[in-house]
């Protein structure tokens, strides 16, 4: 009880004493980075034009849809989902050690951020918040071995448990002998973890195995999020 | 003076350790900054520093809070014994040292953490372990180098 009053209490103060010269070292490398990188951010540039442009083309389409969507459900009279809130935060440093897996951001308790928030980013499931301070906060990271998640495979429905293994994939276990999965599949939040909205997309199906005790399968997974260059994050606010 | 190069070995290890990764991999500052207080400075200050190294590498991290604040210290004992009677002279020798030093780290953190009922698969050890020793004893060299230049103006034992 002691212990889990004054650790935050010893923690959080010298995170946020290390906060601002962690954003300084942090811009310099990118100021740097955009000098050393610069011929292969000219060529990443024009390519990110090109892709641009198509998914705005792709965006028209997509809003046509949901358009056609609203007035359906109207005429259906179904209940409309919630949309939330979210805060954007810049990832200003990483857990030091090798055994965890963990972001600092640079948002803390001003903005209304709270232990076990989730952490997203537009490409998919970050993280959750573990550690919360005035200014500065810690997410760990989907490929922590302590992060898990309820998921299941989108095409197929069938649900199972998605953790971190400290590298650059995730472990899907607890699929049924007989579940639909294989390779390509995405893999997304299920809704049954608690303040995980569903439908966050957490990665890909890349290879499927059965478990030794051959009761259950399960999948390995790349994450949508390229979690080793990540810089910022969106904190949904529920 | 060397309390702050600690402090700059913990920002470097937290904002910029992922320029330097490999494999998720990225070498331990902290654990050099404990080693290099232990072969120069006197029981009472490395163990001090030792402390400090420690605190920091906790207040950054997310997991058990003091794990690393009392292991350092013990770590700092333990070199300071071993250094009195092992010769460190040449940089092949020190790189040897620390990474079996870092890897005694790596096997008791893996015992503590399984302790406190935080798995890590078994793969992910081995390579954490091998590879982390064997990356922060690479690392090692150039950071006693930059410590006797800039840091360290008295002379140590070797």
């Amino acid at each position: 009880m002691v212990l889990s009053i004054s650790i935050p209490r010893i923690r959080n103060p010298i995170v946020s004493l290390f906060r601002s010269p962690m954003i300084i070292v942090q811009t310099i490398k990118r100021e740097i980075g955009g000098f050393i990188f610069f011929h292969k951010n000219l060529i990443e540039n024009e390519k990110l034009k090109r892709e641009g442009d198509f998914l705005r083309s792709q965006l028209n389409e997509t809003r046509e849809c949901v358009l056609e969507n609203r007035r359906l459900t109207q005429l259906l009279s179904l209940k409309q989902k919630v949309s939330y809130k979210a805060v954007a935060a810049r990832v200003i440093g990483r857990d030091p050690s090798n055994w965890e897996s963990a972001v600092i951001i640079d948002k803390g308790k001003n903005f209304n951020i709270k232990k076990g928030y989730v952490a997203v980013t537009f490409l998919g499931l970050a993280g959750k918040v573990v550690e919360v301070g005035s200014a500065a906060s810690k997410v760990m990271l989907i490929n922590d071995p302590n992060f898990a998640v309820s998921a299941f495979v989108q095409r197929s429905r069938y649900e199972g448990l998605v953790s971190g293994s400290l590298g650059n994939s995730l472990m899907m276990k607890y699929l049924s002998k007989d579940s639909d999965v294989k390779t390509g599949d995405m893999i997304v939040t299920s809704g049954l973890t608690v303040l995980f909205p569903k439908g966050l997309l957490i990665g890909q199906v890349r290879e499927v195995g059965e478990e030794f005790s051959e009761l259950s399968r399960y999948a390995v997974i790349k994450p949508a999020v390229n979690l080793a260059a990540l810089e910022e994050v969106l904190i949904i606010i529920p | 003076m060397f309390f702050l190069f600690i402090i700059l070995c913990a920002i470097i290890q937290v904002s910029l350790s992922d320029s330097i990764q490999f494999f998720w991999i990225k070498p331990d500052l902290l654990f050099i900054a404990l080693v290099i207080a232990g072969i120069t400075f006197k029981a009472r200050a490395a163990v001090t520093f030792g402390i400090v190294c420690g605190i920091l590498k906790d207040a950054f991290g997310i997991g058990v809070f003091g794990m690393n604040s009392v292991l350092f210290p013990l770590w700092s004992v333990a070199i300071i014994t071993l250094t009195r009677r092992i010769s460190l002279e040449y940089n092949i020798y020190a790189v040897i040292f620390v990474a079996l030093f870092a890897c005694v780290n790596a096997i008791t953190t893996r015992v503590l953490f399984a302790f406190f009922g935080m798995p890590v698969p078994v793969w992910a050890f081995l390579r954490i372990a091998f590879f982390e020793s064997l990356y922060t004893a690479l690392f090692f060299p150039v950071v006693l180098k930059v410590a006797k230049d800039f840091v360290i103006r008295k002379k140590y034992a070797f």
